[in-house]
């Protein structure tokens, strides 16, 4: 079954609206289920429409796509996807580049949360974004100049010669955080320039774990396999990207999965926010030197591996989900036993959560540091608790409701004050809702098949979906092709995080860095997902914080 | 005089040779609270320095005067402990004002810490030695600030005036408790830790060393959390030494000392780490009201 679509009257008010709004600008506008509302318009008004969309109607960048259309249409592309979480709705601006030389202008300082994608563009797609300083973002300083590897020309194994990077010295104190250090379990840099102890500058230098995923999901993989090559974008929430990918591409082909593998795909996804929750919660105790607090939310996350491991068979990278359906059901054994393991997650959780709270320097640490005010968090569209816990009520599980969401209710806990406490507390409250959102799956699980019988999947065909993954929506928009999609692009929810840490850490204490960073439950390897190469950067340019903002004031992002 | 001396000498080497295993109690301890197992032993801290002497000795770059500032440190904390008082006052200060001396050489062994951490220039040390002179400056002062009001109290500048208290004092136990805290902070220990924040600085101080350096050091920061704890513990014994006599106040001075160890590290495993920013407001917070009330209960002789 595809994700449940927003009511056609809505669709219809949007629609007309545009029509109004944008006047003869839209070359096309039409609603296309199981994505959204296709906004054509030439690539020079992407603009003025970004503007109407972005400002006028109040919905947020989820997701911007390149596409390198070629071999279908004989042109470049770029699928801008908005929402408007209010119905449910994604609006996508489509517009065509010149083959040859394809170029756009920027809209990084309409939506700030542009600003990554669109160097993304350039760096995999060579697709110029006009109007905004462009530089190396995702491929490594010593990738050869002109060579795109999203390009269809380009192999997905090409492994070229590094080109000599050119030397240059960064100058002034700062504190290195990354790319290995304790508060970070992956590898990313973040350098924070600081005065005394507080923070004046921050430069985030990520991308150093690239696999090239999507590239092999679109050159190398069938549909059924890319699943399994989704679900190892991250080791913590994977789930949540095998579920997003087989759900677009069932969203594109129309595919009817049964309500059972619907049920089942979302109670595991409820099992993976639990580990996922209660293994931040024991990090940001640690970060804050509360190693009891560490330790005990670990061992209550050790039984939702348990739990894991008895649903799927495996304690994490479950590997049940296929195009249609799942691979493994639940019987009535196993509902008992999950419902005795979740009572006690509950109570233990309960009274470890009393303790944490009770502890005066959590309390001290970190109500009032790292704050990301309302405005900011809807500029930079940024998502799940992070937006949650500034006042957004934001949550694709309500806003695009998909599997089996619609048949349970739950609360989404809303915090207001934006700062690193109500970010704790959003996770708290949401490790309850998602106990109560598996005893209610649970009750009510259908009985039935857990597979679709007819697969088919057409060429050409556009599908969205997103998932609420533990740290915010992850959507993956595919176009289908022969055999495998034609396009399959990934957005982590950490990809629209990050840049808001520029907001949270300036002018913060030094201290409160590696915590506000985690705060945000940062997940690398979900953003780094797009080529591998051995990086050997001796080339670094800075940008400053200031330099960002005066450049932002005068209506460019760098 | 010989007994004194062979009780001494013979404590000197206990501590030497304890303060390891109390800080392997402590990781059992700690694991205990966190429902973990733990080290394999209480032995595992005496395992780790043995396994740092024998790897070879790495510099850091730019910091070779770091090993002669560490191996300063280490001899520093020998003196020290060989010159503090065992429950009884140290008859090798050969009547020298030894509270005053103790202080001076705490103090110096502080400063002796930071400065070797400081030579090898890493910018995480540098901001750990920052946070930990930021903290020095009150914490010292109350330090400082304690003992001497001790003096004032007891009316004399050795520790043999301590023995010489005839009635219980209210001010003397306030002075007790805020030297307790001061030594708390001193020893490094959440959520006074700042200087060795591991998640933001990655042990701070401690970083640029390894191998036998940081051996030496690791033992020195243990041997210093003794002497600290064993100041409380003399504050608590010496008054009690015409009663128990120098033997049972030799045991009753490293009973105390180790009891002490552990209630801090119990301590120090319910609390959270604090801020360079909220640690010094915080301890002010506690220090001036009892720096207050003891002295004018001291004035008024309560």
């Amino acid at each position: 079954m595809v994700d449940v679509e927003p009511r056609l009257e809505d669709v219809e008010k949007i629609r007309k609206e545009l029509e109004v709004k944008l006047g003869n600008i839209a070359r096309r506008i039409e609603y296309v289920s199981g994505a959204g509302l296709i906004v054509e318009v030439p690539k020079d008004s992407i603009r003025d429409t970004v503007k109407v969309v972005h400002d006028e109607l109040d919905a947020y960048l989820r997701v911007i796509a390149g596409v390198d259309e070629r071999l279908i249409k004989g042109v470049f592309s770029s699928y801008y996807v908005f929402g408007l979480d209010n119905i449910g709705l994604n609006i996508i601006i489509t517009t065509y580049m010149d083959p040859e030389n394809p170029s756009i202008y920027t809209i990084a300082d309409i939506a700030p949360s542009a600003d990554w994608y669109e160097l993304e563009m350039y760096d995999l797609l060579g697709i110029r974004v006009k109007n905004r300083q462009l530089y190396r973002f995702v491929l490594p300083e010593d990738w050869p100049e002109g060579l795109y590897p999203l390009r269809k020309d380009v192999a997905h194994n090409i492994r070229p010669p590094p080109t000599p990077a050119g030397k240059g010295a960064i100058t002034g104190p700062r504190i290195p955080v990354g790319p290995y250090h304790p508060a970070l379990h992956e590898p990313e840099y973040f350098e924070l320039y600081v005065e005394g102890e507080r923070v004046v500058d921050v430069r985030y230098n990520g991308f150093h774990v690239h696999r090239g995923i999507e590239k092999l999901g679109e050159s190398r993989f069938t549909y059924q396999q890319v699943p399994f090559l989704a679900e190892r974008i991250c080791g913590i929430c994977g789930f949540v990207h095998s579920v997003c990918y087989t759900q677009a591409v069932e969203n594109a082909a129309k595919i009817e999965v049964p309500e059972r593998a619907e049920f089942i795909r979302s109670i595991i996804l409820e099992v993976e926010r639990l580990h996922s929750h209660l293994l931040w919660v024991g990090v940001a105790c640690h970060l804050l030197g509360y190693d009891a607090g560490f330790m005990h939310a670990w061992r209550i996350r050790e039984k939702t591996m348990v739990l894991a491991e008895l649903l799927t068979g495996s304690r994490k990278t479950y590997g049940i989900n296929l195009i249609g359906g799942v691979r493994k059901d639940i019987n009535r054994d196993k509902i008992d036993t999950v419902l005795k393991t979740i009572k006690w997650v509950e109570d233990e959780f309960r009274k470890l959560v009393e303790v944490i709270t009770s502890v005066p320097q959590v309390v001290k640490r970190t109500s009032g540091t790292g704050i990301l005010p309302k405005h900011e968090a809807r500029r930079y569209s940024v998502v799940g608790p992070v937006a949650r816990a500034s006042g957004l009520n934001r949550d694709v599980r309500k806003d695009y409701p998909y599997a089996a969401y619609k048949h349970v209710s739950f609360k989404v806990p809303v915090y207001t004050e934006g700062d690193n406490l109500a970010r704790l507390l959003v996770r708290v409250d949401e490790i309850f809702e998602s106990i109560n959102i598996i005893r209610q799956l649970l009750d009510q699980l259908p009985s039935g098949p857990i597979m679709a019988e007819d697969i088919e999947i057409p060429k050409g065909k556009i599908g969205v979906s997103s998932v609420e993954a533990p740290r915010g929506e992850d959507i993956h928009l595919v176009i289908t092709g022969k055999g495998r999609p034609y396009r399959w692009r990934v957005r982590a929810p950490t990809y629209q995080n990050i840049p808001a840490l520029k907001v949270m850490l300036k002018d913060a204490p030094l201290a409160d860095a590696p915590l506000t960073i985690a705060s945000i439950d940062p997940c690398f390897s979900c953003t780094d997902r797009v080529i591998v190469v051995d990086v050997s950067t001796r080339k670094r340019k800075i940008i400053s914080l200031r330099k960002l903002v005066k450049l932002e004031g005068n209506g460019c992002m760098i | 005089m010989l007994l004194q001396v062979s009780l001494i000498v013979i404590s000197f080497i206990i501590i030497v040779l304890l303060a390891p295993v109390l800080d392997g109690i402590e990781r059992k301890i700690k694991a205990k609270l966190h429902s973990r197992v733990g080290p394999p032993t209480i032995f595992q801290s005496w395992y780790d320095i043995l396994k740092l002497f024998s790897k070879e000795l790495v510099l850091p770059e730019g910091g070779y005067i770091a090993p002669i500032l560490v191996g300063l440190l280490y001899t520093l904390v020998l003196v020290t402990l060989i010159l503090m008082p065992y429950g009884f006052p140290n008859p090798l200060t050969l009547g020298l004002p030894d509270i005053i001396l103790l202080l001076v050489l705490i103090i110096a062994l502080q400063l002796l810490w930071s400065t070797s951490a400081l030579a090898s220039g890493n910018p995480y040390a540098t901001v750990g030695v920052f946070r930990e002179a930021g903290l020095g400056l009150v914490n010292e002062f109350f330090l400082a600030l304690g003992l001497i009001f001790l003096t004032l109290v007891t009316g004399s500048q050795e520790f043999a005036g301590l023995t010489r208290m005839t009635t219980p004092r209210l001010a003397y136990a306030l002075i007790l408790l805020s030297l307790a805290i001061a030594c708390y902070v001193a020893s490094g220990r959440i959520p006074y830790d700042i200087g060795e924040a591991e998640p933001e600085l990655a042990s701070g101080v401690l970083i640029e060393f390894s191998g036998p350096i940081l051996g030496l050091a690791l033992h020195a920061h243990y041997l210093k959390r003794a002497i600290l704890y064993g100041l409380v513990a003399n504050l608590i014994v010496l008054p009690l030494y015409p009663v128990l006599g120098p033997v049972f106040s030799v045991i009753a001075f490293l009973a105390a000392m180790i009891v002490l160890w552990i209630i801090f590290a119990i301590i120090s495993i319910v609390l959270a780490r604090s801020r360079i920013d909220l640690a010094p407001r915080g301890l002010l917070k506690i220090y001036l009201p009892l720096a207050i009330a003891y002295s004018i209960l001291g004035y008024i002789g309560v």
